[in-house]
């Protein structure tokens, strides 16, 4: 290939001698772009060659907070500057204009202000094809205009634009909207008391924000098949709301949160989203869902509904929670074969029969939470799916017996009384949050011994002294012989050092009387960890005296103190960790010689 | 396409050789054209040229050579992690010796993730940065007059030229 070989000299030395201001204007306003607005102004003093491209960068933004300005900027010299920067740039842009913003800050009570730098900055996008609009106007509440809707309306049909986000926008209110733009992908109205209804026709729109805008009562989408996101968030459940949408189009997540939901909402609407979120909404008593699109269903706080019938295959996630709160409500799951993800908190009507029938059925369930749920006594159950299970705060719960063979991780909190507690799975790791204050031994015995077959077990507790429960002399049965590995966990900055952290070493070693590891942690400073690993050596004679004072003789089982000891310390401060040396070499007689 | 085809030769504007993989030449579009015709035609004696010296298209072709399977299949977050690690060692560089040329050939090329990493390289290299001190990292000559000086300052009082 010697002879294709071309000598290209000419082309090297111009592009040797490469230049900033070379370069092409699209690659210099994307630098430009990656900076923040103020450093991209920059360009217009770093030299003349580069002047012309900061004229041309199609990005505006203006900020005016008269909060924070000097005395000597007034709103006249803002807006002079504004029409100044619009006639020396607009020469430039050639109606190339990619983004208008405005930050707008104001308590000045002058009403005619705002709207004059607001419809000049709205003039100006529109005869320069601006794409996206971004104003953001905070102003004192006695002003009812500070746009002018024949400013704003050319936006609405504009052939260029793709983001629309206004917010603050106040004008006397227009009953209904027509927003036709082709390329609109995103629109968002926010604390905007401007218009009634809208009605959108861009088939490209992929996202919708709707936040408390309080004279919007509808949003009617006309045309196109699917949206990528629809957030409305009103001021409060009385707030009616309605929204409309083509037969078989697709909503992919629907966000509701403190509005009235209109019978259209639940009736239709509902079927036609995969994720959707349902947050203190005034809702129907009843409400039925037929769908074979959604996959997640999320309600929180909707106090006024009692009974929900779940017809939806498809679902994998359902999550209630503080909603059907009445005796007498009811929830029908019969048919969400695919549940992967359930959690249930404070739902009155969830009664032991009612979990026993249910989960059986769901054959995909992954993971379950319970919470709240007072009218639950008994937990029985089996599930060979479920990998992790929840059970928090039920008050009368009195007996837990769940088959669930692949079970990886439960987790509990509420009342130690309940018992037995039997978890039949092998290979599980258990996190038990402990009550609040030092809890009778004889009880936490009885609790915690439901768990000695776990792979480890985190405790976690408010203070370190509350698990510093001296043991009887004569009491010589320990709850978690099995256990090798605990993990204790202080809602407290501070680890415990001192005499407490041996008092807590020797009641966890009564706990937990042959451990691999104990860690130490705590979840107020998250990294704070420290770990005792033990390595344990050939048995001690079990004739010698220091061991017959620890272990019952007719048993088979021991503690540490009967094998050569060696302990490892991780995460201790030097001081702490030759304390505790000390406290280890005197109370076993074979510590450190494996 | 031949599936016999493993890499294609090209030359830089210096009329030097370099091997490109077909994976890796999958980035660019114009490389993936150029690839084709040469994949297409009988006549493969003919090498195809790409206006970059050959100081920036080593650079370019190890960077395609990288991005390569992860553009072709996907990766882990692992994976974009380390190749995030990847990438800011790999921008270090001159500005004016090669930055500028990468920043060329990505665009030449239709590289977009090049384009979008030189490019935030640059941006990084100003960020913070004071006019004079950004000046001097990118080689630029102020030839503004001190009336003319005088008068930008008026625009933007914001602005500091120091």
């Amino acid at each position: 290939m010697e002879e294709t070989k071309r000598c290209r000299v000419d082309n090297t030395i111009i592009s040797n001698y490469m230049k900033l201001e070379n370069l092409p204007a699209d690659l210099i306003h994307n630098i430009m772009h990656k900076l923040p607005y103020k450093e991209a102004a920059k360009f217009s003093v770093l030299s003349k060659s580069l002047n012309p491209y900061w004229l041309s960068f199609p990005t505006l933004k203006f900020k005016y907070n008269s909060y924070n300005l000097p005395k000597d900027v007034s709103y006249d010299t803002f807006f002079n500057s504004v029409q100044k920067t619009l006639k020396l740039r607009g020469r430039c842009l050639k109606g190339c204009l990619q983004n208008l913003s405005l930050s707008y800050n104001s308590m000045d009570s002058n009403p005619h202000h705002c709207p004059k730098v607001v419809d000049l900055l709205l003039n100006f996008a529109v005869q320069n094809n601006v794409k996206e609009i971004n104003f953001d106007i905070e102003e004192p509440v006695n002003i009812i205009a500070n746009v002018t809707y024949d400013s704003l309306c050319p936006l609405f049909s504009s052939q260029f634009l793709t983001a629309l986000k206004l917010g603050g926008v106040q004008i006397p209110l227009v009953d209904n909207v027509s927003i036709t733009c082709p390329k609109l992908t995103e629109l968002q109205f926010q604390n905007c008391h401007a218009f009634g209804t809208i009605h959108v026709s861009s088939s490209s729109l992929k996202q919708v924000k709707v936040i408390k805008c309080c004279s919007m009562k509808a949003f009617h989408i006309e045309k196109g098949k699917s949206l990528h996101s629809f957030k409305l968030e009103g001021f409060s459940i009385n707030d009616p709301f309605d929204i409309t949408l083509p037969t078989d189009f697709l909503i992919h997540d629907l966000h509701l949160t403190n509005v009235e939901l209109s019978k259209n909402i639940y009736d239709k609407v509902v079927a036609q989203v995969e994720l959707l979120f349902i947050d203190t909404c005034g809702m129907p008593k009843s409400m039925r869902l037929h769908s074979l699109h959604i996959k997640v269903l999320e309600m929180k706080r909707n106090y006024n509904l009692e009974n929900l019938v779940l017809r939806t295959p498809n679902l994998e996630r359902f999550i209630s929670v503080d909603s059907l709160e009445t005796l007498h409500s009811t929830l029908d799951i019969s048919d969400c074969v695919a549940l992967k993800v359930l959690k249930l908190d404070g739902i009155m009507s969830i009664t032991g029969e009612w979990l026993k029938m249910r989960i059986c059925w769901l054959r995909s369930l992954k993971k379950l939470v319970i919470r709240n749920c007072n009218r639950l006594e008994r937990v029985e159950f089996e599930s060979d799916s479920l990998e992790k299970f929840s059970l928090h705060e039920c008050f009368h719960l009195e007996k837990v017996e769940v088959h669930v063979l692949n079970l990886l991780e439960f987790s509990y909190s509420g009342s130690l009384q309940v018992y037995p507690m039997i978890i039949l799975s092998s290979k599980c790791n258990g996190n038990i949050k402990l009550p609040y204050g030092r809890s009778d031994l004889d009880l936490m015995k009885k609790f915690l011994s439901s768990f000695g077959h776990f792979k480890d077990l985190t405790l976690s507790c408010s203070k370190a002294e509350d698990m510093v429960i001296p043991r009887q002399l004569n009491d010589k049965i320990s709850p978690l012989y099995d256990l090798r590995h605990v993990k204790l966990q202080v809602r407290e900055r501070f680890l415990p050092n001192g005499p407490i952290l041996t008092q807590l070493l020797e009641s966890l070693l009564w706990f937990v009387p042959r451990p691999d590891t104990i860690t130490l942690s705590s979840n107020m400073t998250g990294n704070t960890r420290s770990t005792l690993k033990f390595k344990y050596g050939n048995p001690v004679e079990s004739n010698d005296s220091v061991v017959g004072d620890c272990c019952r003789d007719t048993d088979d089982i021991r503690c540490w103190r009967h094998h050569e000891v060696k302990i490892e310390f991780e995460g201790f401060d030097e001081s702490v960790r030759e304390y505790l040396e000390e406290f280890f070499a005197t109370s076993h007689r074979y510590y450190g010689k494996h | 396409m031949s599936s016999s085809v493993e890499a294609i030769t090209v030359l830089s504007s210096d009329g030097d050789e370099f091997k490109i993989t077909v994976s890796a030449a999958k980035l660019s579009k114009p490389l993936n054209w150029m690839l084709e015709d040469v994949c297409f035609s009988d006549d493969c004696d003919e090498v195809p040229t790409i206006e970059v010296n050959s100081k920036t298209l080593v650079k370019v072709i190890e960077y395609c050579e990288k991005h390569a399977p992860r553009a072709n299949s996907g990766a882990s977050d692992s994976d974009a992690e380390e190749l995030k690690k990847w990438d800011i060692e790999f921008m270090k560089m001159d500005v004016k010796d090669i930055l500028f040329h990468i920043l060329m050939a990505a665009n030449y090329l239709h590289m977009e993730g090049l384009y979008d990493l030189a490019c935030q390289t640059a941006a990084d290299l100003m960020k913070g940065m004071t006019v004079s001190q950004i000046r001097k990292i990118f080689h630029i000559k102020n030839d503004f007059s001190s009336e003319e000086q005088e008068q930008l300052r008026r625009q933007h009082p914001g602005c500091s030229f120091d």
